[in-house]
């Protein structure tokens, strides 16, 4: 049984939309294997058809290009096979490999990863960019930044750019470089506690308030590192209004140039953001923002806005 | 840094590596005894960049006057090998990539690389004894023993 904070009764009992029992029987379980094949090194059939013949079965995920459930597996360990070692596939969340499809890169283009540590989604990105794009993959932690640079090596990224920088500083010397940023910004991870129970166990709301200006911050630089009419991407893996809604639609305050795009997947259960949350009212374009708890889809809860740069 | 990054001469580069050619569009950096492997277009993009820690993959390394390539340098540059190439089974592959040595008859060559069909996994060193011992780092190794029922 998992343990949970009080804060985070709290806040069950604030949001309405919320069951926290079903939350805590999804988390409880491990997420669903998934893997995205590496298209960047190989082609996907080939490499489809090798696993295949090593006992392999795999079914695609409607929502994300290369990404697959695993139905069986030759060992019980994914990360310890001769595809995973040979960078034949990146082990990924099935609903973490939304935020890089809706920012839906295309190929030769320059892109942004902000907060790009341990690499899950700078790896997609640079198979989705092809090898006529480029990605800077950005973290502000040493040790993170060699996770970061392990999985380009495994990943064979040629087009990748590793950098170690705080990104709220990026704007300052990257300004419209880029035509699509992404931000998975630091958050309470709340929607993927599966990976980690002392989440539920840990979690304060000063916590959310404490992250909200960080990821701010953050969404404010990767978006002054956009040329005009480039889009950001900026996602969360937790389930707080204080780090989803709130910062959007304070965002939104003060951008009336930015517009809002719906992100609506396929084979998605998407859950309507919230208009207000305790004494704040979002703004209503707020509602075109992906939103799904971890027991929608079985698999992690995330929280997902497309912001295409105003002229 | 420990030491300045320099393009390297493709020719030059080529011929030390007992290839063809090089892929198109990748740009080779010698850095130390390291050569790393990147676009151009990922080249000219750093060149801009503040906090630049690594860009593109690690593709060989040089030893003495040979060099052996990465994983990742195999597979880049394995399909442009004339030589030095060994093809295994199914079997020596899982085995391989669990760092155990294998037992070959190499004529000359002291660094081979190995592959699997279109699957190449890096380089090994011939040794006096006759064995190839792979020289892939310990986090690249599968760890889990194999299973002794065939399957």
């Amino acid at each position: 049984m998992i343990e949970v904070s009080e804060d985070l009764k709290i806040l069950a009992s604030q949001l309405t939309d919320f069951d926290l029992e079903a939350y805590l029987e999804t988390v409880e379980r491990p997420l669903p294997e998934c893997v995205r094949l590496n298209t960047l090194k190989f082609q996907e059939e080939d490499v489809r058809r090798f696993m295949q013949g090593r006992g392999w079965r795999l079914e695609p995920i409607p929502w994300a290009r290369h990404g697959y459930r695993v139905l069986e597996a030759p060992a019980a360990s994914l990360g310890d096979t001769l595809e995973h070692m040979l960078g034949l596939f990146y082990l990924q969340g099935p609903v973490s490999m939304l935020p890089a499809e809706a920012l839906a890169p295309e190929p030769c283009e320059r892109c942004l990863d902000l907060c790009a540590a341990p690499g899950s989604k700078s790896t997609q990105l640079c198979q989705l960019v092809g090898i006529d794009g480029v990605v800077v993959a950005n973290d502000v932690s040493k040790t993170r930044v060699k996770a970061l640079s392990f999985n380009l090596q495994r990943w064979g990224a040629v087009n990748s750019i590793v950098t170690l920088a705080d990104g709220r500083l990026y704007g300052r010397w990257a300004a419209g470089m880029f035509s699509k940023v992404l931000v998975d910004a630091p958050c309470s991870s709340l929607g993927v506690a599966s990976k980690d129970w002392s989440v539920v166990r840990r979690f304060r709301s000063r916590q959310s308030k404490r992250l909200a200006p960080l990821q701010l911050a953050l969404l404010e630089a990767g978006y002054k590192c956009l040329k005009p009419g480039g889009a950001i991407v900026y996602s969360t893996c937790t389930i707080h209004p204080l780090e989803n809604e709130a910062v959007v639609s304070h965002f939104l305050e003060r951008h009336p140039e930015a517009r809002l795009e719906p992100v609506r997947p396929e084979g998605l259960r998407v859950r309507r953001p919230l208009e207000e949350f305790g004494s704040e009212r979002f703004n209503p374009d707020v509602e075109k923002c992906f939103k799904c708890y971890p027991y929608d889809n079985g698999g992690e809860g995330f929280f997902i806005a497309k912001i295409v740069r105003g002229e | 840094m420990k030491h300045t990054p320099a393009k390297v001469d493709p020719a030059t580069l080529s011929k030390a590596l007992s290839v063809d050619s090089l892929p198109p569009n990748l740009v080779f950096i010698e850095s130390g005894r390291k050569v790393r492997c990147v676009t151009k277009a990922a080249l000219e993009t750093a060149s801009t960049l503040k906090g630049v820690v690594t860009m593109g993959v690690y593709a060989a390394k040089r030893i003495g006057s040979e060099y052996y390539f990465s994983i990742e340098g195999s597979q880049l540059l394995g399909p442009y090998l004339k030589e030095r190439v060994l093809e295994v089974s199914a079997g020596e592959a899982e085995d391989w990539m669990r760092g155990a040595p294998m037992m070959r008859t190499v004529s000359e060559a002291r660094i081979v690389v190995v592959r699997r069909g279109w699957l190449f996994m890096g380089s090994g060193r011939v040794s006096r004894d006759g064995k190839v011992y792979p020289l892939i780092p310990k986090e690249r190794m599968i760890r889990s023993y194999r299973r002794v029922d065939g399957g």
